[in-house]
């Protein structure tokens, strides 16, 4: 009896440890309802592939859509109205992407401690004082707003009777691609298929809403245009003042970071006409001369807060650069033009971009062919092209943010304009994901007049941005892109194109194309209507680089009876030379007055410059470009910095006898400056780089920070500080001004030139080689060094889910433009052959789908990486897609 | 009451189990374990049909997920064959336990 007894409490308590939900991801119980055939993790493996033929009826639809899905996962959406085009492109977004556009609206609005725990925490805080959801929501209250025939406040520039029914259709389409994604989400619920991800973390995603799609769009916006770069420049300054004085400190700021470089490359070629319709600048009466006198002991510490809250999580960041040209047809081989576009953004899994190609025939409508690629959770194309137009994008680099600063009282109010002003709150709770549930916080948000205020150490700044501030329209310019019938619509509907400014080539079946630096640009004045960015007076360009004074009497703010809006932006329209280029580079000379308002930050003239070298050799030898030219230079891998400085360190080290050092500059010499996977040479140049800059501009550096308190950074942030400063300006004083005070090192007594600090640098560089690879030269190939590192975001936890670590081609400032981290890279690589659109190329680094177990999870990546592309044909009917997978056929219900 | 020798066991383990994994509460496998456990006829009987009955329960619906999508099912077997080891085990172990409730149960109404 006591032995039945006995095995039989040991069965129900080994049988209820099983059951009982104990705290922690891993328990019997967690495991066993993850790994359950019927519901668990395995339901998602059902979504990887859709099925070969299949009858879906769906609520909310007009008419009925069918939809082939191609041999890469590319759905060809044929439909009789845009609402419905929409309503499938949520449900297919939703299919292929869910985890992705959870995890995007999550971060954009505070909310990923809930799933993920403590370590989110800070991102959530850090992205809820920003306010990308806010920004969002102002978006939505303005679509309703012009919908309804109000006149906008801050956009009295607008003529919202022109625009009303477009914003009333757009959103209709945003609440048919909610309904699409919605059905999606509640048919993977009932079916168990959610992706695998949703069980991983224990969760299920909540319903989508329009103000989601918004969000997203913010977040994009935030990645291309939310910067902290001016408390970096700040912290500069502050360094250098404090060490020099405000004289001496503003004349060594503006060498580090010149407001004109002396090497740059612009997209306006000279004696181009620049169309724009500008109106004759008032210039300020005042020269600027910085007076803060404000304690900014917290600068470094709000810029390493925003770092570590940036990184757990973060689909998009840093990702400031892209490619993109248009060549007329005058210099191409069909007489037709050609456009080809590479968006830099970060490399992740699955791809930031989805693509997609449909049509929209119905007696009622246009007849719209589109095919390019959308963001997950935004229901419009962004990049692409229609059987009219095609365009591409790269970042203008605006700045659409600034900083402030206040005078504070003991209450707790700040001065604005003469007077004492409360601070504006909103609490907000942020749940936090527990071993046994969630944890209620309750965080205050404060805001100025110009923005919420970000605080450390007692230093606090207004962050005003753009994307939080206002709402904006690029949603409604996309989507009269694809009712664009010629270049010239679409340059029309450029106008509503807000944040983040692009650069737009473009061009059309008529054979016209151009470019225009399209976005709206913050016009700074005084209070009493002056501008305060003049010209002639290139010193003010440094106004919205460093925090404005908020308290100042005389507070410069954005005019918002008066912005830089896109008809003002630079326009090249069939210019003479036959193409343009752009790759984040400046838009043009001081012949554009607002060339200091648009834009500071823009990239090194080297992959424009290389670019359009390219094209002229063509031209040179040809007489044309083709598309196999095309091909070619998105994927060359010439190092313009190596070949510029390759001959300054072959010079420096003239009459070194070292044999080490003679054979590795043997290896330069010979080099054809090709950054590729087998060779040794890029392998010692990137490095020599990375100490030769360092050497050149650490120690001012540590000296200031050994001196001045307010500095107060760590050798790391140092590194940081020197990594910003552009390579173009430490060339052009290696070739110009070789003896500049910058390479003489102020720790000691002995005055170095650049070719002494060159020298120095290179035999330390030969040195850690060495010690990271080994004595033997041949052992130092660059694949050693350079390798894709494109992960998912729960990549950390489950390795499996990432793409294969493959060595990489290319590095930052090669037109192929994989990031020394392997991280970040051409997202999207298009070519469209106006001569035959369905001969247009395009590719993106992974694949469609991002279920794990799809065989479009990464299909594409090799092709990617080896420079292959896919056709990117516009079938106009079903019967015509090649190659089809599933065939896939929507009915109202 | 006339007791059951491993092989008619494990077959009611199995299609009751089977049944119950129709109902996707896996929770509710422990009834079709605690079934076979009483009707065995000793311990290492009522243990081994519980641990197999499951396993093979699951294994029945993992091989019919395999064989609707084999490529899908082997690349995701492959790349989660830790999780889809320990589910296996674990069930296996559930039934095990599950299996020395009905067995012990019966052994205590009998004695009685």
């Amino acid at each position: 009896m006591k032995r039945e007894l006995i095995g039989l409490v040991l069965g129900i308590v080994l049988t209820i440890a099983f059951l009982a939900p104990l705290p922690g991801m891993f328990t019997p119980r967690s495991l066993l309802s993850m790994t359950d055939p019927s519901t668990g993790i395995w339901g998602s493996v059902y979504t990887a592939r859709y099925p070969s033929h299949a009858k879906i009826t769906v609520p909310g639809l007009e008419n009925p859509v069918n939809v082939i899905i191609d041999k890469y996962g590319v759905p060809h959406i044929f439909a009789q109205s845009e609402k419905d085009v929409s309503y499938i492109l949520g449900y297919l977004h939703a299919h292929d992407r869910l985890f992705q556009m959870d995890m995007q609206r999550r971060l954009v609005e505070g909310r990923l401690s809930e799933v993920i725990g403590e370590a989110a925490y800070d991102t959530d805080l850090f992205y809820r004082i920003m306010g990308l959801y806010r920004g969002a929501q102002k978006t939505l209250e303005l679509l309703e707003n012009i919908s309804k025939g109000e006149e906008i406040s801050y956009y009295t520039q607008l003529d919202v009777n022109l625009i009303k029914d477009d914003a009333k259709k757009l959103l209709e389409l945003l609440d048919s691609y909610t309904k699409g994604v919605n059905f999606a989400i509640e048919e993977m619920k009932k079916k168990g298929t959610l992706p695998i991800e949703f069980k991983f973390l224990g969760y299920e995603p909540e319903p989508w809403t329009p103000v989601n799609s918004l969000e997203i769009g913010r977040l994009i916006a935030w990645g291309l245009t939310g910067t902290f770069a001016d408390l970096e420049v700040f912290l500069i300054y502050q360094g250098l003042i404090g060490k020099h004085g405000v004289e001496n400190g503003t004349k060594l700021l503006l060498e580090l970071l010149p407001v004109d470089r002396l090497i740059d490359h612009f997209i306006v070629p000279e004696n181009e006409t620049c169309l724009h319709q500008v109106n004759p600048a008032d210039p300020a009466k005042a020269s600027f001369i910085y007076t803060s006198n404000m304690e900014a002991k917290g600068i470094n510490e709000i810029l390493k807060w925003v770092e570590e809250a940036l990184s757990p999580i973060a689909p998009i960041r840093s990702m400031f650069a892209s490619n993109n040209w248009v060549v007329g047809g005058n210099l191409t081989k069909t007489k037709k033009p050609i456009v080809c576009n590479d968006p830099h953004l970060q490399l992740v899994v699955p791809p930031v971009w989805y693509e997609v190609h449909y049509v929209v025939k119905s007696p009622d409508e246009d007849f719209i062919n589109a095919r390019g690629v959308t963001f997950p959770g935004i229901g419009l194309i962004i990049i692409g092209c229609t059987q009219y137009v095609g365009w591409g994008f790269t970042n203008v680099g605006a700045d659409q943010m600034d900083f402030y600063y206040y005078k504070w009282n003991d209450k707790g109010q700040y001065l604005y304009k003469g007077s004492w002003k409360d601070v504006e709150t909103l609490n907000q709770e942020i749940l936090v994901k527990t071993g046994n549930g969630y944890e209620k916080r309750t965080i205050k948000l404060n805001f100025t007049v110009h923005g919420p205020i970000i605080e450390r150490r007692g230093t606090k700044f207004a962050a005003c941005w753009l994307g939080e501030r206002y709402g904006s329209l690029e949603s409604l310019a996309l989507l009269k892109y694809v009712h664009a019938k010629n270049a010239e619509e679409f340059l029309k509907a450029t106008y509503y194109f807000h944040t983040p400014p692009q650069n737009h080539v473009f061009a059309d079946i008529y054979g016209n194309f151009g470019w225009r630096a399209v976005g709206w640009y913050p016009n700074r004045t005084y209070p009493n209507g002056t501008k305060a960015i003049d010209i002639s007076n290139p010193i003010t360009a440094l106004i919205p680089r460093l925090p404005i004074n908020g308290s100042s009497e005389n507070v410069i703010e954005w005019n918002l009876n008066d912005w830089i809006d896109a008809n003002e932006a630079p326009t090249l329209w069939n210019p003479k030379q036959g193409y343009v280029v752009t790759a984040n580079n400046r838009q043009a000379n001081k012949s554009y007055p607002y060339i200091y308002d648009i834009a500071w930050e823009f990239a090194d003239y080297y992959r424009a410059y290389r670019i359009d070298y390219l094209i002229k050799e063509c031209i040179r030898e040809k007489g044309y470009v083709t598309i196999e030219d095309m091909k070619k230079i998105q994927n060359d891998v010439f190092y313009v910095p190596a070949a510029e400085l390759v001959p300054e360190i072959e010079k420096a080290l003239k009459g070194v006898a070292d044999e080490k050092i003679q054979s590795a500059l043997n290896i330069l010499k010979e080099w054809n400056y090709s950054m590729l996977p087998d060779l040794v040479a890029p392998t010692i140049f990137v490095k020599w780089l990375s100490i030769f800059r360092n050497m050149t501009l650490a120690d001012e550096f540590i000296e200031i920070n050994k001196t001045v308190s307010e500095f107060n950074v760590t050798e790391s942030d140092i590194r940081r500080i020197v990594g910003e400063i552009p390579t173009s300006i430490i060339e052009a004083w290696v070739k110009f001004d070789p003896n500049s005070h910058w390479f003489d090192n102020v720790f000691t007594k002995e005055i170095e030139t650049a070719a002494i600090i060159i020298s120095e640098s290179f035999e330390k560089t030969i040195e850690l080689l060495e010690e990271e690879f080994g004595e033997d030269m041949s052992n130092w190939k660059f694949s050693n060094l350079h390798k894709l590192n494109i992960e998912h975001s729960l990549g950390i936890k489950f390795s499996w889910l990432n793409y294969p670590n493959w060595e990489a081609w290319g590095w930052s400032q090669c037109v192929n433009n994989i990031a020394s981290s392997g991280a970040s890279g051409p997202s999207w690589r298009e070519i469209l052959n106006f001569n035959d659109l369905n001969q247009s190329l395009c590719i993106i680094p992974g694949g469609q789908s991002g279920n794990p177990f799809s065989e479009h999870y990464y299909d594409q990546l090799r092709m990617w990486l080896d420079g292959e592309y896919k056709q990117m044909s516009f079938p106009a009917a079903p019967e015509d897609v090649e190659d089809a997978e599933s065939t896939l056929e929507f009915s109202p219900g | 009451m006339k007791k059951l020798s491993f092989l008619p066991c494990l077959l009611i383990t199995l299609i009751i189990g089977i049944a119950l994994e129709f109902t996707k509460i896996w929770q509710l496998l422990v009834i079709a374990g605690i079934v076979g456990g009483f009707l065995a006829k000793n311990l290492k009987t009522a243990a081994l049909s519980g641990f197999l009955g499951l396993l093979f329960t699951w294994g029945i619906f993992f091989l019919i997920d395999y064989l609707k999508l084999p490529g899908s099912f082997a690349l995701a077997f492959s790349n989660l064959s830790m999780f889809l080891g320990i589910g296996l085990i674990l069930i296996a172990l559930l039934g095990l336990f599950s299996a020395l409730i009905g067995y012990f149960s019966a052994a205590l109404i009998e004695k009685q």
